[in-house]
């Protein structure tokens, strides 16, 4: 059997689910703090100003939510998440909207409509880089991928917003549409670009909820502890360590490291570990 | 702590500074002032969010003039706009009037809606707005431009009373049928959509297993007993052959066919 017959289909992990959903509740977040602002006049002395706050309150509170349900995807400790979150989404949309406020604001409609979406879309662009460093991207590609992804998620927040009708509909659909682009960038691409990814299973006849997902990325030097079993990347290899006692491998025993050549499930004492392949290595 | 937090403030602000200065302010109109007859008149025009039976934006004039102005007792006042939606355009004139007395010294604040809140996020604002006198003539007319944030909702420095809007602009921009605000009923949708995300969809997109503790502890202990014969097979294969039965009358050792030299 060749290495990838036994490849998934790209499917969507559940960190970069729980990215999507993440970042749509904190959009949805800003927009219900901002719906609150009446008067600002005192502390806000201009729309661009305005906007600067906005944007940052948009991408700190998607931030606080997309990091703080990666952590628990990943069982570690949710407060540092969630404050790295804020940081560095406030800072990446800040930067991000200041530069687009360089642009010319343009003399027609159609040029602040274009000018909308370019500030949307460098606002999303730029907080889901930011959000991404708290993985440690390592490879040039994968940053490049959540650039993409959060810039043609923030054009398409912008031009909802730039639509016809009922503008005060659009803003909270543009407001959820960019968090729900910034949390899927943020975490999404580290996750399809790993060289796998382990998905602890749920308990017999118990059902994920979104808090009981636990997933991880296994990087390059990085690994999984299920059980007493090890799950780690040797160089571009997933290599899965028995512990003496032995595990099993997709009905198999185990009891020496192998190299996995196809999508897996490891079982170790009571707990059960789906291993999905997401590059032919 | 403190210095640190100056010095961040203090850099973010001279970085964006070039940025900011170009921007228009926050809820005030671009008025270019012009001479306004009687020249010891002034005149103010600012854009204000209206709280009525729904928002609005209006925009507020004041005006203020010295009581022995001559013909101050024949102004009444006029506000002519331009509205330019992003798709099209449409004049809009509002005329009311008002007593000159009344607003002898500082007027109160006039409000004439001009665009419907549902819209604000999205329409651009160009146009002019007039004073005119008892005969129609234009004693003051002044350029406006507001365009809304490219992010934010717009947000404006002024709330005008209820009252402040005449029941006759009411009627006749017939604001009273427009929608009432939608927010409730969109926190509501994204309230019902983030329970459903949260607490159903993952249900869906990872099933739960079917194997019981019990069946994974067989399929482990058949999985080891697998093994054991595996391994049992694989002793056997690696142990030395097994001798076969000798005779009483077989040589027990080929040294003895060999002379010892020793001897």
């Amino acid at each position: 059997m060749s290495r990838s017959d036994g490849l998934h289909a790209r499917s969507l992990p559940a960190t970069a689910f729980g990215g999507l959903v993440a970042g749509a509740l904190g959009g949805a977040l800003a927009w219900a703090i901002a719906s609150g602002w009446a008067d600002l006049s005192p502390y806000i002395a201009s729309y661009a100003r305005l906007d600067q706050v906005m944007s940052l309150t948009l991408a700190a509170s998607v931030g606080a939510l997309v990091l703080t349900a990666r952590a628990r995807f990943r069982r570690e400790a949710l407060l540092p998440a969630m404050g790295a979150g804020l940081l560095l989404g406030g800072v990446g949309a800040l930067v991000g909207c200041t530069l687009a406020l360089f642009l010319p604001v343009g003399g027609t409609s159609r040029m602040f409509a274009l000018m909308r979406i370019l500030t949307w879309s460098l606002i999303a662009g730029f907080a889901a880089v930011a959000l991404a460093q708290y993985a440690r991207l390592r490879r040039v590609a994968v940053t490049l991928e959540v650039l993409s992804v959060g810039l043609c998620g923030g054009a398409i927040a912008g031009a909802m917003y730039s639509l016809p009708g009922p503008a005060e509909l659009w803003w909270p659909a543009a407001c959820t549409v960019c968090g729900a682009a910034i949390g899927l960038a943020a975490v999404g691409p580290v996750m399809w670009r790993a060289p796998a990814v382990a998905l602890i299973l749920p308990a017999h006849d118990q059902h994920h909820s979104f808090w009981s997902l636990h997933e991880r990325a296994i990087e390059p030097g990085e690994a999984m502890h299920v059980a007493n079993a090890t799950i780690s990347c040797d160089g571009d290899a997933v290599l899965v360590s028995p512990p003496e006692g032995g595990a099993i491998l997709d009905g198999h025993p185990l009891y020496r490291p192998v190299h996995l050549a196809q999508n897996a499930d490891v079982v170790e004492g009571r707990i059960r570990c789906r291993v999905t392949l997401f590059q032919a290595i | 702590m403190r210095a640190l937090w100056r010095v961040l403030v203090t850099a973010i602000s001279a970085f964006t500074a070039p940025a900011l200065a170009q921007a228009p302010p926050v809820a005030d109109a671009r008025v270019n002032s012009r001479a306004v007859p009687p020249e010891s008149a002034t005149a103010q025009f600012r854009l204000v969010r209206c709280i009525a039976n729904n928002d609005a934006m209006c925009v507020s004039a004041a005006l203020t003039w010295p009581t022995d102005t001559p013909g101050a007792d024949t102004f009444r006042w006029s506000a002519e706009l331009l509205r330019a939606p992003m798709v099209g355009s449409e004049q809009l004139a509002l005329s009311v009037r008002r007593d000159a007395r009344e607003a002898s010294v500082v007027s109160p604040v006039f409000a004439a809606p001009v665009l419907p809140f549902t819209s604000m996020g999205r329409t651009a604002l160009i146009g002019t707005i007039a004073l005119r006198d008892g005969a129609g003539a234009a004693v003051f007319s002044a350029p406006v431009s507001w365009r809304p944030p490219r992010v934010a909702w717009p947000l404006f420095s002024t709330l005008a009373d209820a009252h402040a809007i005449p029941t006759a602009l009411h009627e006749a921009l017939d604001i009273a049928a427009e929608p009432p605000s939608a927010r409730p009923l969109i926190a509501l949708l994204v309230l019902v959509s983030a329970i459903l995300l949260v607490g159903f969809v993952p249900r869906y997109l990872w099933p739960a297993s079917h194997e019981s503790d019990e069946d994974v502890a067989r399929q482990l202990a058949a999985a080891r007993a697998l093994l054991t014969t595996q391994e049992l097979e694989r002793l056997r294969d690696s142990a030395p052959p097994e001798a076969t039965l000798r005779t009483p009358d077989e040589e027990t050792a080929k040294a003895i066919e060999k002379p010892d030299r020793r001897l």
